[in-house]
């Protein structure tokens, strides 16, 4: 009989140890099996600074929000990966990449950063440049178009 | 201003480059249209064989500073040059022009898009519009001698006066008489006194691009498949000045200069923002001032000033030169002033045109994507910046979700 394989689940202290390791400003909470984590953000060294939150219990998938600035979204456009209430998609959910022995750190920071610097090239060229499962408007290599 | 600000705004500048360029496909084709025409100028079977026909391109795309048309109504511009073995005492202007014509007009295509109005200097050939080319054909003769004699008389020396050129003018009152007095060019002294200009960084690159694509020599490397930051800044330059003076044509500054004076300030620096930056900040200083006016001296040819015309009475041109060189200062420190690349590319658009400027920044999105996908994108401790030389890995992945 197949049985599900044990993972080594990471415990909140040492998750809180790494992103201290990597954001020594950031603000972290843990209370219970449920951790906060706050940090300023800037993807690219000419992008915005963006204060995020991360919200994990243990178990379940890490939350992303951006708390400021408030996302922009052009009229008449939606925002491509996004949860209601500003919360950022970054993987899917249950099939996703997201396991309790990895770290927040080395895991899901990264593509924070990511996913904002991505937000950034959207809001500029209506692209979302991260792939994933939208199909995405390539731009054509020799587009004979001029301006 | 940090490094690491400058170092993204140069490849920002690198991506518009790019994208104002000519893309390949249209250089390539643009390649085989002139090389057709030489083809059948210079063939065993063409009257002007015995003649050697030496046919070359000048000017922008022999530099490799071509810019895309600001609109789609307009063409790209090649300049093509037939330089056949004669002298002057055996032909008179009007005899070298009408011998490139009349081949020319032996082709039954090229006798159809043959411009209806003769050029002053040259035959023009127009491609179908969706081609979006024409070419200009310049009959020209060597000159070397002559022109070397001609500048030792006035107590200069130039490394590269083998390789003048006399050129024919129809507007001229010699046109039709055998005499010495014709209009003189140096386009292959020009390219490589530009080439000499970059001659570090263009090497390097040719080095590199062999190295890249595994090529057996820096011979097989496709000159224009080398851009040097001089080359960039210079693109980035004449597209600036092409939509500040969309309304403008007049008196607006001409390539020769821009691509001069750049050349002039240009020190192979290895960012284009360096290169840009050096070279809007020193550019003035390359222009003299004599008792006739301005100059700015042909360096092939010092008896020229690409400048004369600012000289003239009435004329708006050296004022406009000033005007466009402050604007596009200025252009280049309000983006610095921008956070957010969204604003960045706000800037840049009105300045330089929103599809180009769109282009741009998507080609900095895919070149992130593809640091990911070669596992070589990382982030950095504390700011959470995005780059090659962070802490943190950034893990491939897909973002799902909405």
């Amino acid at each position: 009989m197949a049985h599900k394989p044990k993972i080594k689940r990471i415990n909140l202290t040492t998750q809180r140890e790494y992103l201290r390791k990597l954001f020594p400003n950031s603000e972290i909470s843990i209370k219970r099996d449920f951790l906060k984590w706050k940090a300023n953000i800037t993807p690219s060294p000419m992008s915005q600074t963006y204060a995020v939150q991360l919200e994990y219990k243990l178990k379940k998938s890490p939350n992303v929000y951006v708390i400021h600035p408030k996302l922009f979204v052009p009229k008449g456009k939606k925002l491509p990966h996004i949860y209601p209430k500003e919360q950022l998609c970054l993987f899917r959910p249950r099939i996703g990449a997201w396991k309790g022995d990895m770290l927040l750190s080395k895991i899901i920071v990264p593509w924070i950063s990511e996913w904002l610097l991505n937000y950034e090239i959207w809001l500029a060229s209506g692209v979302w440049c991260g792939g994933g499962i939208h199909p995405s408007k390539k731009i054509k290599k020799d587009d004979e178009d001029s301006i | 201003m940090t490094n690491e600000i400058k170092k993204q705004f140069s490849q920002i500048l690198q991506h518009l480059a790019e994208s104002l360029d000519i893309p390949e496909s249209s250089y390539l084709k643009a390649k085989e249209h002139y090389e057709a025409v030489g083809k059948w100028l210079g063939e065993n079977s063409s009257p002007l064989t015995h003649f050697k026909p030496d046919i070359y391109p000048q000017g922008s795309f022999r530099l490799g500073t071509v810019v895309k048309p600001i609109t789609h109504k307009d063409e790209y511009d090649i300049d093509l040059v037939c330089e056949l073995n004669f002298t002057k005492n055996e032909l008179t202007q009007k005899k070298l022009k009408n011998l490139v014509g009349n081949r020319l007009k032996e082709n039954k295509d090229y006798k159809r898009m043959l411009d209806d109005k003769e050029g002053k200097r040259c035959w023009t050939l127009h491609y179908s519009s969706d081609s979006k080319f024409h070419i200009d054909i310049l009959p020209a003769i060597p000159d070397g001698e002559s022109f070397k004699l001609l500048l030792a008389s006035k107590g200069f020396t130039n490394n590269w006066s083998n390789l003048a050129i006399s050129i024919t003018d129809n507007t001229l009152l010699n046109y039709n008489n055998i005499d010495n007095y014709w209009p003189r060019s140096n386009p292959k002294g020009y390219a490589e006194w530009f080439k000499n200009r970059m001659r570090v960084r263009y090497d390097e690159l040719r080095k590199s691009i062999m190295e890249k694509q595994k090529l057996a020599s820096i011979d097989d490397v496709p000159d224009y498949s080398i851009k040097t930051p001089l080359q960039r800044a210079i693109q980035i330059l004449k597209r600036h000045r092409d939509v500040m003076f969309e309304k403008d044509q007049d008196d607006k500054p001409i390539s020769i200069i821009i691509t001069t004076l750049a050349a002039h300030s240009y020190n192979n620096e290895v960012d284009i923002f360096e290169a840009l930056s050096n070279i809007v900040q020193n550019m003035h200083k390359y222009i003299e001032i004599t008792n006739e006016g301005f100059r700015v001296r042909n360096p092939v040819n010092p008896l020229e000033n690409f400048a004369d015309k600012w000289n003239e009475k009435k004329s708006r041109k050296k004022g406009k030169f000033i005007q466009w060189l402050t604007q596009i200062k200025k252009d280049i420190e309000n983006v610095f002033e921008q956070r957010g690349i969204h604003n960045i590319t706000k800037t840049l658009q009105p300045t330089f045109g929103e599809k180009v400027v769109t282009e741009a920044t998507i080609r900095m999105g895919e070149s992130y994507k593809e640091m990911r996908e070669k596992n070589i994108l990382t982030m950095s401790f504390g700011t959470g910046m995005l780059g090659s030389t962070g802490n943190a890995k950034v893990k491939d992945h897909t973002f799902y979700g909405s």
